[in-house]
């Protein structure tokens, strides 16, 4: 049991490796706030289009979604990351990062704000027409904020999703706070400053959690 | 060289192609093993542990609600690396294959605990009145009458959950396990070239796009007709 | 983050080595190169935040003497040739060991250290006497490195399995905790992980593999090979390389050890892109 102590909660090291680790928590935050943005520009891009009638827009669309929805993000972010540079496109760690959460939670959110149009009732958006609003006025103010609330849970966890996943940013060297914990790690060859990392994200992200969890048993009761 | 013949090179070079083609073939098979495993675990376990709470012992099912938030709040790479690097100094040692099967069970089971229990939840109330008054006891109403209708309506949400958690299968390329990620970039590294990476995304593409288009097909066929 | 690392790197460097010779030329852009931000005592996290190391410390005082701003990323030692192959790196400042397969794809410096293989086990295993104790166990070595390569290729010779791990410390790691049976590394690192992490103790050295420790450099780059190699060489001459070994390795290098030796020509001699025509260093 001392061992486990010593080897997951070492205060020393805990303490020894807290500025770092805080500068990681500061690096995830604005990961957050760079890829969330990113990854809803991307989706509502998809979802607009997809609204479109013809069948040479629809098809190459579903076929972008899967595409992105298919290769693990791991494996774009390395791609990105060390294989395009031999193309001459040198975007860096944080160039990559933006990037491919842009392709990869685009295609997600765009399929979760797809569903959110189709299910606004077609009616809602020719009484706007019919009370002499513009197209982009129809689009703003009456369809898509009914589609948003529609989908409110679906968007929340999804979003719960990408800022977990910028996790995976660590393994380009980008310092987050993984990285920073696998740094220390590997200084001390202890564990602890993973434990730390570890409840640095529990602590962050546990109150999203009960409020999907509600917001979640809610639709689907009404889904019936 | 042109600049179409140096891209060629690079990202479709037939020689390293051919050289670590075989290589991530076995990549593959590791993919597609954990893959497997984890949806049977993750799923079996979501669905066990939703038959748990559904009996409604308090105390019991603070448990699963904590376990639940728990694995649905870490992100699954770090819960890998604390299996991996952290579990071993209380004496339990297990391989990155069984690590990362292990971590992505967890967190599977809990979104599938979720969408399950939600699910059975959302069953109406007479429907369990009806089991009664055909004389069925409570086993036999949760598992004849209720589970059959939470599981249709459960199965499109945990169709997209279920995949997007499968290719995380990935993320054991951080803890020695040679799937198809690891050995593509081993050899990009021996190489010097990132073919090996390009047969890698396609592998993954072979594998998961049909998967995705099956999952599209699952969501339409599955959705509960208003 | 990487500027602040650049920042306490030149500090340490000035520091440590004095400053005298030439001042940074104004308009050339810095060089770029990278090391593996986990290879202790080569290129190491400190705690303070910002990298450290022999390495690092090694090519900033190359880099000033070539008049030269030096920025050293950090990255996984798998992606960094390919990196550098793609034009993202100008050289490596990571320890590379110069080996004929890698030679045919890249220019080599003369090497400023030697290298040996050795082996790394958990405290109270059976010692490894020869490579025939390797049937049936599991060896942990660095994805991409030399050690990599030498284990994929003899591991069905020999019966082993081998784990790539994405940094050194997790290979050792895997040792400690008891999921490799050894570690294949450099010497330096091998012994220096011992010091640090007491279940670790060095083990089997393998004689036969000595090879050089030099800088890779893109094939194209033969000019900036010369400029950077006679920076080395002039270190040599002065002893600030075996200055820097003492520091960081605990030992002063012999006389006959590349810390000392000047080789003849431009790149590792024996392997390809040698250029045997005689250089005298300008320091």
């Amino acid at each position: 049991m001392n061992e486990f102590a010593e080897a997951f909660l070492n205060a020393e090291i805990a303490v020894a490796a807290a500025p770092l680790l805080w500068q990681g928590v500061v690096q995830t935050v604005l990961l957050a706030l760079l890829t969330v943005p990113l990854g809803i520009a991307g989706g509502v891009l998809i979802a607009l289009l997809s609204t479109r009638r013809s069948r040479w827009v629809r098809l190459p669309l579903i076929a972008w979604v899967d595409l992105f929805r298919a290769i693990p993000p791991l494996v774009l972010l390395v791609f990105l990351y060390a294989g395009l540079p031999f193309a001459g496109l040198d975007l860096g760690a944080w160039g990559a990062v933006a990037l491919g959460f842009f392709l990869n939670t685009g295609a997600y959110y765009g399929e979760i704000l797809r569903a959110g149009i189709e299910s606004v009732p077609r009616g809602q958006a020719e009484a706007a027409r019919a009370l002499g609003l513009r197209g982009w006025q129809v689009w703003s103010f009456v369809v898509l904020p009914q589609a948003v609330r529609n989908v409110l849970p679906d968007l929340i966890s999804n979003t719960l999703e990408v800022v977990k996943l910028t996790s995976i940013a660590s393994v380009v060297a980008l310092p987050e706070l993984l990285f920073q914990a696998r740094q220390v790690q590997s200084v001390t060859f202890n564990a602890t400053p993973i434990m730390v990392a570890a409840l640095a994200y529990f602590a962050l992200l546990w109150p999203v959690v009960r409020l999907l969890s509600r917001l979640e048993n809610r639709q689907i009761a009404g889904r019936r | 060289m042109s600049a179409w013949d140096a891209f060629v090179f690079s990202f479709f070079n037939g020689r390293v192609a051919a050289e670590y083609a075989p290589k991530i073939a076995e990549g593959l098979v590791v993919t597609i093993a954990l893959a497997g495993l984890v949806v049977v675990s993750g799923v079996a376990l979501g669905l066990g542990l939703a038959v748990l709470r559904a009996f409604g012992f308090r105390v019991l099912n603070w448990g699963i609600v904590f376990a639940v938030d728990l694995f649905r709040a870490l992100p699954p790479l770090v819960i890998i690396v604390l299996i991996y690097f952290g579990l071993p100094s209380a004496g339990i040692g297990l391989s990155g294959f069984m690590a990362t099967w292990l971590a992505l069970t967890l967190v599977l089971m809990a979104f599938a605990e979720e969408i399950f229990y939600g699910s059975i939840a959302a069953v109406p109330k007479g429907q369990w009145e009806a089991g009664r008054a055909l004389g069925l006891r409570f086993l036999p109403t949760l598992f004849r009458i209720v589970l059959p209708q939470a599981i249709r309506l459960a199965v499109p949400p945990l169709t997209n959950r279920t995949i997007a958690i499968t290719k995380g299968t990935a993320l054991g390329s951080v803890v020695a396990v040679s799937e198809i990620l690891g050995a593509a970039q081993s050899g990009m590294a021996f190489s010097g070239n990132p073919t090996p990476l390009t047969l890698g995304a396609i592998a993954y593409i072979v594998l998961f796009l049909p998967v995705v288009a099956a999952g599209r097909w699952v969501e339409t066929r599955f959705a509960w007709r208003r | 983050m990487r500027h602040t690392r650049t920042l306490l790197g030149a500090l340490a460097g000035a520091l440590l080595l004095g400053l005298a010779g030439p001042a940074v030329a104004q308009g050339q852009p810095p060089l770029r190169c990278a090391v593996d931000g986990t290879f202790a005592p080569h290129a190491f996290p400190s705690l303070q935040g910002g990298v450290q190391g022999f390495n690092v410390d090694l090519f900033r005082e190359a880099a000033r003497r070539m008049g030269r701003e030096l920025t050293v990323d950090s990255a996984s030692f798998s992606g960094l040739i390919p990196a550098m192959n793609a034009g993202r790196y100008d050289f490596l400042c990571a320890p590379t060991t110069a080996t004929a397969e890698r030679a045919q794809n890249m220019l080599f410096t003369e090497g400023y250290l030697y290298t040996a293989f050795q082996f790394g086990i958990r405290r109270g295993s059976q010692p490894i006497r020869s490579l025939d104790d390797l049937r049936g166990k599991a060896i942990s070595v660095n994805k991409g490195s030399a050690y990599d390569a030498w284990a994929a290729a003899n591991a069905d010779r020999l019966g082993f399995t081998v784990q790539t791990y994405d940094t050194q410390t997790d290979a050792v790691q895997a040792v400690i905790t008891g999921r490799a049976y050894a570690n294949l590394g450099g010497n330096t690192v091998v012994r220096y992980a011992a010091t640090r992490a007491p279940q670790f103790v060095p083990d089997l050295v393998m004689t036969d593999t000595r090879a050089h420790w030099s800088a890779p450099l893109p094939l194209q780059a033969t000019a900036l090979r010369v400029q950077l190699e006679n920076a080395l060489e002039c270190m040599k001459r002065d002893g600030t390389i075996a200055r820097l070994s003492q520091q960081w390795f605990g030992s002063a290098p012999a006389e006959d050890d590349a810390e000392r030796t000047v080789f003849p020509g431009t790149g590792v001699p024996g392997l390809a892109n040698y250029d045997p025509t005689p250089r005298e260093p300008r320091c």
